[in-house]
C-alpha cells in the first residue's frame, strides 16, 4: 500500500504539473467556408532556395478578382498576377461546422482548389508574407495572410521589373488596413469563435456522454457483481497456481479452477 | 449570421481542456482504487453458461444454413459495386470510390463490430470467392497446401493493418484511384495466395480487416455461448476472451499508434516540420507513424514489463497478456477521431454512390445538399470525444485488473497493476492532448 500511495502522489503530482503546461497552447485556428486549405511553403515554414511561385489550395475556388500578394519583410511586392494552378484531391476530408441562422450546419470539403502565385525575386532574407483576400460562395469573405522565413540566396529585380500595385477589389473590403497589417489581428471568425459564443454547448451536450458513462458504468459492476466463474471459494480462499509454474497460470488457469479455464478456449 | 469553426477543436470543448484531462487522470485513479477494493477475484472471459439468450427465433435464424450465405452474397454483391467507381469510374473527387473505402468501410466497421461482433468474418468477399473456389475444385476449403504455423499468430494481420494505416495516412495521392487500385490489388492477391496455401484459416489471421474487425467486435453485446447459443454478453467477457498469440501485441498497438499518429499528423507543427525538411514528406510520414506506433508500444512494453516485475510473474509472459486491455482504448480513440468523417463524409458518400461514374444523373439527388447535422454542434462533437476516449481507458484499466488478479499472486496484484496504471494515464493524456491541443 505503501507503494501505491507513493505511486498514486507520483501521478497526481503528474497531473497538476502538466496541467498549467497545456492551458498556455494557442487554440487552432477556425476556418470557413472557401478558406486556406494548405500552402507551399506551409505557414511558419523556411524556404531555403528561391522558389518560382508560392502555391496556395483553398476548399473553393477563389473568386476571379481575388487579391493576392507577396511581400518582402521590408513590405515590397515581389509577385506576379496569380493564376489557377492545379486542384488537388485533399487527403482527408475537411471538416467544419457553420453557424447558420442559430443552428450548427455541418460541412465537409475535399478538393483543394489550387492558385499559383509567381514571384519574381528575393531581394532580402526574413519573413515573407502571402497575403489573401477572396470572396466565398456565400459571399463570406475569406482573408487571411501566410508568413514564412526565406534564408536562401538574395537577388536583385529582373529586368523590365514592375512591381504590381494593385489594391483589393472594393468588394473584397479592406482586409489589410493599418490594423490588420500588423498580422496579429485575428480574422472575425476566430475571434468570435474562442470569445465563448457558445459553440452550441448547453445541457443538450451532456446527454449522450451520461448515457455512456451510464451504460459503461453498468456494464462494470454487472461484472462485479456475479460470482467470480469457478467460484464458490470464499475470497481469499484457494487460488490457482499461487506456487507452481508462473507460465502455468498465465496459460490459461488450470489446476483448481478446470471450470474457468474451459470456458476461456478458443472461439 | 454565419460563423465558421472547424469541428471538434479544442475551442470548442465545453470545460478547458487542462480540466478535461483532469477529469480523465480523476476516473482512471477512482476506477482503479474502487476495483482494489470491490473486484478481488478474476471474473471475466467466456459468456457464462448464466447468459440470457437472445430469442429462440433470432437465434435459429442465425445459426441457420441461410444466414451465413445472405451475408456473403451481401458482401460479394457490395464488393461488386465498389469495383464499379474503383475500375470505370473517374479519378475525381465525385467518385465515391476513396469515401468508400476510407470512410464508410474502415471507420463504418467501428459501430458495425462494436454492435454485431465480427461482422466482416461474414461479409469478407475474398473468403467467399476462395469458399466457391474451393467448391469447385471440390476441396476442402478449410484445408490449404500446408498447415498454418502456430508462430505466425496476428503477425501476418498486424503487418497488413500497418500496410493499411500507412495508405490512409501516408502515402502520397492516398485519395486518387490509381493509389488505392494498386493497394487493393496487392492485397487481395497476398489474402488469396495465403489462403490456397493455409486453407480458410489464413483470413482468421491474415486479413488485416477481419482482425481489425474481430477486435472491435469482442465488445459487441452478443456473443456465442460454448455451446454455439447466441447470447447477450457482457463485453468486457467478450474482450477478455481474447487469448495471447503471437503477434497480438503488435497488432492492437498499430492500430491505437496509427490514430495517435493521424492527429500529430494534422497538427501545424508537424505540417510545417515536414515541408521545411529537405526529405519528402512520404519518408517523414513513415516514420512518423513508425515512431509513434514505436512509442506506444515502448511505454506498453515498459509498463507491462514492470509490472511482470512487481507482480512477480515471469518475465515476458504480462505483455501479450494485457494487449487485449488496449482494444478499448484504440476502439475509443478510433471513435473520438473519425465519428465526424463517418457522421459527415459518410453522408456525403452514400449520396455519391448513387452515380459511381459519375455520369451527372444521380438518382439520390446532387452532391451540394446540405449535410444533416442530426443535432450535433461542435460542443457536443467534443465532449463525445472526451467521453468515448476516457470509457476506452477506464475499460481498458478493468480489462487489465482481471488479468492482473488472474496472472499476479495476491501481494503482487496492486503493486503490479500501478505500471498499468500509469500506462492508461499516459494513453489518456496523450490521447486527448494530441485529439484537441496539437
Amino acid at each position: 500500500m505503501v507503494a501505491l500511495r507513493r505511486w498514486l502522489g507520483r501521478i497526481l503530482t503528474l497531473a497538476a504539473l502538466s496541467a498549467p503546461v497545456l492551458a498556455v497552447l494557442p487554440a487552432p485556428p477556425a476556418a470557413a467556408h472557401g478558406q486556406l486549405a494548405l500552402s507551399a511553403p506551409a505557414k511558419g515554414g523556411t524556404v531555403k532556395e528561391p522558389l518560382e511561385k508560392v502555391r496556395l489550395y483553398f476548399t473553393e475556388a477563389p473568386a476571379p478578382n481575388a487579391y493576392f500578394a507577396v511581400l518582402t519583410p521590408g513590405g515590397v511586392r515581389v509577385d506576379q498576377a496569380w493564376m489557377p494552378g492545379e486542384s488537388r484531391r485533399l487527403d482527408e476530408p475537411v471538416r467544419e461546422f457553420n453557424l447558420v441562422d442559430g443552428a450548427w450546419v455541418p460541412t465537409v470539403y475535399d478538393t483543394g482548389f489550387g492558385i499559383d502565385v509567381p514571384v519574381g525575386y528575393w531581394p532580402e532574407k526574413g519573413t515573407y508574407t502571402v497575403r489573401y483576400a477572396t470572396v466565398a460562395s456565400d459571399n463570406d469573405k475569406v482573408n487571411g495572410e501566410v508568413t514564412f522565413s526565406y534564408a536562401g540566396r538574395t537577388s536583385g529585380p529582373p529586368a523590365g521589373w514592375q512591381a504590381l500595385r494593385n489594391e483589393p477589389d472594393t468588394i473584397l473590403g479592406a482586409p489589410f488596413g493599418p490594423k490588420a497589417a500588423t498580422g496579429a489581428a485575428p480574422s472575425a471568425a476566430t475571434a468570435a469563435a474562442s470569445s465563448g459564443d457558445g459553440s452550441g454547448s448547453g445541457w443538450k451536450i451532456w446527454i449522450l456522454p451520461a448515457v455512456l458513462v451510464l451504460g459503461t458504468g453498468a456494464m462494470i459492476v454487472l461484472a462485479a457483481r456475479r460470482p467470480a466463474p469457478g467460484g464458490g471459494g470464499r475470497p481469499g480462499g484457494k487460488r490457482p497456481g499461487r506456487s507452481g509454474d508462473p507460465r502455468l497460470r498465465a496459460a490459461g488457469r488450470t489446476g483448481s479452477k478446470g471450470a474457468s479455464a474451459g470456458r476461456r478456449g478458443h472461439r | 449570421m454565419l460563423l465558421a469553426h472547424g469541428v471538434g477543436g479544442r475551442q470548442d470543448l465545453p470545460i478547458p481542456l487542462a480540466a478535461a484531462l483532469t477529469g480523465a487522470v480523476l476516473a482512471l485513479l477512482l476506477s482503479f482504487v474502487a476495483l482494489g477494493l470491490l473486484w478481488k477475484e478474476p471474473r471475466l472471459g467466456g459468456v457464462p453458461e448464466t447468459a440470457r439468450t437472445l430469442p429462440r427465433r433470432l437465434g435459429g435464424l442465425v445459426s441457420g444454413p441461410g444466414w451465413a450465405w445472405t451475408w456473403r452474397i451481401t458482401g460479394l454483391v457490395m464488393a461488386a459495386y465498389f469495383c464499379v467507381g474503383l475500375l470505370f469510374g473517374p479519378d475525381d473527387p465525385a467518385n465515391p470510390t476513396a469515401g468508400t473505402f476510407y470512410v464508410l468501410f474502415w471507420v463504418g466497421l467501428v459501430p458495425l463490430s462494436l454492435l454485431f461482433g465480427p461482422v466482416w468474418r461474414t461479409l469478407n468477399p475474398l473468403r467467399t470467392v476462395h469458399l466457391l473456389g474451393s467448391r469447385a475444385f471440390r476441396r476442402d476449403e478449410e484445408k490449404g497446401l500446408r498447415p498454418l504455423p502456430p508462430w505466425l499468430g496476428h503477425w501476418p494481420a498486424a503487418v497488413g493493418l500497418f500496410g493499411f494505416v500507412w495508405l490512409e495516412l501516408v502515402a502520397p495521392e492516398r485519395a486518387t484511384l490509381p493509389v488505392i487500385r494498386t493497394w487493393l490489388a496487392v492485397y487481395c492477391l497476398a489474402m488469396l495466395a495465403g489462403a490456397v496455401v493455409f486453407g480458410s484459416q489464413w483470413f482468421d489471421r491474415g486479413d488485416a480487416f477481419e482482425a481489425y474487425s474481430g477486435l472491435i467486435g469482442r465488445l459487441s453485446p452478443v456473443g456465442l455461448r460454448r455451446d454455439g447459443v447466441l447470447c447477450w454478453r457482457n463485453p468486457l467477457d467478450g474482450m477478455a476472451e481474447l487469448r495471447p498469440a503471437p503477434g497480438l501485441t503488435v497488432l492492437v498497438v498499430v492500430l491505437l499508434g496509427s490514430t495517435m499518429y493521424d492527429s500529430l499528423s494534422g497538427s501545424a507543427d508537424w505540417v510545417v516540420f515536414v515541408q521545411e525538411s529537405s526529405w519528402p514528406a512520404p519518408v517523414w510520414g513513415t516514420i512518423g507513424l513508425l515512431t509513434v506506433i514505436g512509442l506506444v508500444l515502448a511505454a506498453f512494453t515498459a509498463a507491462t514489463g514492470l509490472a511482470d516485475t512487481w507482480g512477480a510473474v515471469m518475465k515476458g509472459s504480462a505483455v501479450v497478456e494485457f494487449a487485449p486491455a488496449v482494444v478499448p482504448i484504440a476502439a475509443g480513440y478510433l471513435i473520438a477521431h473519425y465519428f465526424t468523417l463517418l457522421l459527415f463524409e459518410g453522408q456525403r458518400t452514400i449520396v455519391r454512390l448513387g452515380d459511381p461514374l459519375v455520369t451527372g444523373t444521380n438518382p439520390l439527388g446532387g452532391t451540394d445538399r446540405p449535410l444533416n447535422g442530426l443535432g450535433t454542434t461542435p460542443a457536443s462533437i467534443a465532449m463525445l470525444q472526451v467521453t468515448v476516449i476516457v470509457l476506452g481507458h477506464v475499460l481498458g484499466t478493468v480489462l487489465a485488473h482481471d488479468r492482473a488478479l488472474a496472472l499476479f499472486p495476491r501481494r503482487g496484484a496492486v503493486l503490479g497493476q500501478t505500471p498499468l496504471l500509469g500506462l492508461m494515464t499516459a494513453y489518456t493524456s496523450a490521447g486527448l492532448f494530441l485529439l484537441f491541443a496539437a
